[in-house]
């Protein structure tokens, strides 16, 4: 009798065990996936961008509260993230361009042409990062291009070649296997809350095309 | 294991929910605890107080992030525990601007050459929130036309932030001619301002 309690309590000890050691997983599993779905959701919003904080033009992104006092919380992390000190949007405007027209990822063992229009603005820079926010380095020094150096076609517009060799015009040399982050900064925008003149600015971005591959 | 569709369901939300937490924790917390944003870069430049020229095409990393090849920057990260700050800086033409940042980067003041039809400008920060930056207090120190040395006072939303002045370059040719512009530029506590003008005056009257 004595011999089949003690069983008895050995078998229920195991089983408290299994359950407990069952519950204590589950418990884990629910913590881990909680923090995996939090982490890469504000990951993704921050970095990337949605609806909510930024809008989207073929390459272009534009994060449209950067700078602004009482910026929305997603704005204000990702320019934490950044390490960025953007003026605000009443003055400037940046856009952002990680991909080319065809959605590839922009990359410094591709040459690309930009094709672009007149921009409504005081003054531009169009310029080339690594994706640590470093200037793009290069033989000649030159990893951007400004609404004063551009060469213009007749009509105004402008192309730019990025690409390992010389081109003839508006060229910035990129060579490497690294992927590229373009920025063009549009400073003296004196009405970018007018919608119409913010649409006619973002129908006028360069389109990126990529040429050949090495 | 027999889970019934509303305790599946039970348990998808309560961990959708505690994600949302994780996710909202994180946004929130990000601004405050970010070890790379442009106050902990700049740290690395310089003192409190004090204005530096940025060098972004050197070897050394750049001391904030994506910097325009073709601006020159100079940034001051003020701290107005201890008085008002004096920042003076050249806006010789349109495209020059001198941004006010609070330490989490939001741009709370912008003055450009446009908006200061004047050789330089002396901007004095101060923490006092019954200024509004809209309408700054302004008067002219000194001189006449374009000349003038106008000071403006501009209220600080919070004791510490950044100051930063861009200096865009159209061209290279113009490269020297911006950044011996730029090296005009000063910031300084006005506690150290007024310190000097008595050590000059006390020269002065030893002389005499």
């Amino acid at each position: 009798m004595k011999s089949r309690l003690i069983y008895l309590i050995n078998r229920m000890r195991r089983y408290r065990h299994a359950a407990l050691f069952a519950f204590a997983t589950r418990i884990v599993v629910f913590i881990l996936g909680g923090i995996a779905i939090g982490f890469l959701s504000a990951w993704y919003m921050i970095d990337r961008g949605s609806p909510l904080t930024t809008t989207f033009s073929g390459s272009w992104s534009l994060w449209v509260h950067d700078g602004d006092v009482g910026a929305d919380p997603y704005t204000l992390a990702h320019m934490a993230r950044s390490g960025r000190l953007p003026v605000t949007s009443s003055n400037a405007l940046y856009f952002v361009a990680k991909r080319d027209s065809e959605g590839d990822r922009l990359a410094m063992d591709c040459d690309y042409v930009l094709s672009g229009k007149p921009l409504d603005t005081d003054w531009w820079s169009l310029a080339l990062y690594t994706e640590d926010g470093q200037p793009v380095k290069n033989s000649n020094g030159r990893s951007s291009m400004n609404s004063t150096t551009v060469l213009r076609l007749e009509n105004g517009n402008y192309n730019i070649h990025l690409s390992k060799q010389v081109r003839p015009g508006n060229w910035i040399q990129i060579s490497g296997r690294e992927p590229i982050i373009i920025f063009l900064r549009l400073y003296g925008i004196h009405a970018s809350k007018d919608f119409s003149r913010s649409n006619a600015i973002e129908q006028n971005l360069p389109v990126i095309r990529r040429m050949d591959c090495r | 294991m027999n889970i019934s569709w509303s305790g599946l369901l039970f348990r998808v939300a309560t961990l959708l929910v505690f994600g949302a937490a994780v996710h909202i924790s994180i946004i929130l917390f990000l601004p405050h605890f970010a070890q790379g944003d442009a106050w902990a870069r700049l740290e690395n430049e310089a003192g409190l107080n004090r204005l530096v020229i940025l060098s972004g095409n050197g070897r050394k990393k750049a001391p904030i992030a994506f910097m325009a090849p073709d601006v020159r920057y100079a940034a001051c990260r003020y701290d107005l525990s201890g008085g008002p700050v004096q920042l003076r800086s050249p806006l010789p033409n349109d495209l020059w601007s001198i941004a006010f940042y609070s330490r989490h980067g939001e741009n709370y003041y912008l003055i450009s050459g446009r908006d200061v039809q004047s050789q330089a400008v002396n901007l004095l920060v101060v923490f006092d929130k019954t200024i509004d930056n809209e309408k700054p207090g302004e008067r002219n120190l000194s001189g006449t036309g374009n000349n003038v040395l106008r000071e403006i006072t501009v209220s600080a939303p919070s004791p510490q932030g950044i100051v930063l002045i861009r200096a865009p370059v159209p061209g290279s040719a113009f490269a020297s001619e911006v950044s011996d512009r730029l090296k005009q530029a000063f910031c300084r506590p006005v506690v150290f301002a007024r310190q000097q003008a008595a050590a000059h005056e006390q020269r002065i009257g030893k002389r005499r």
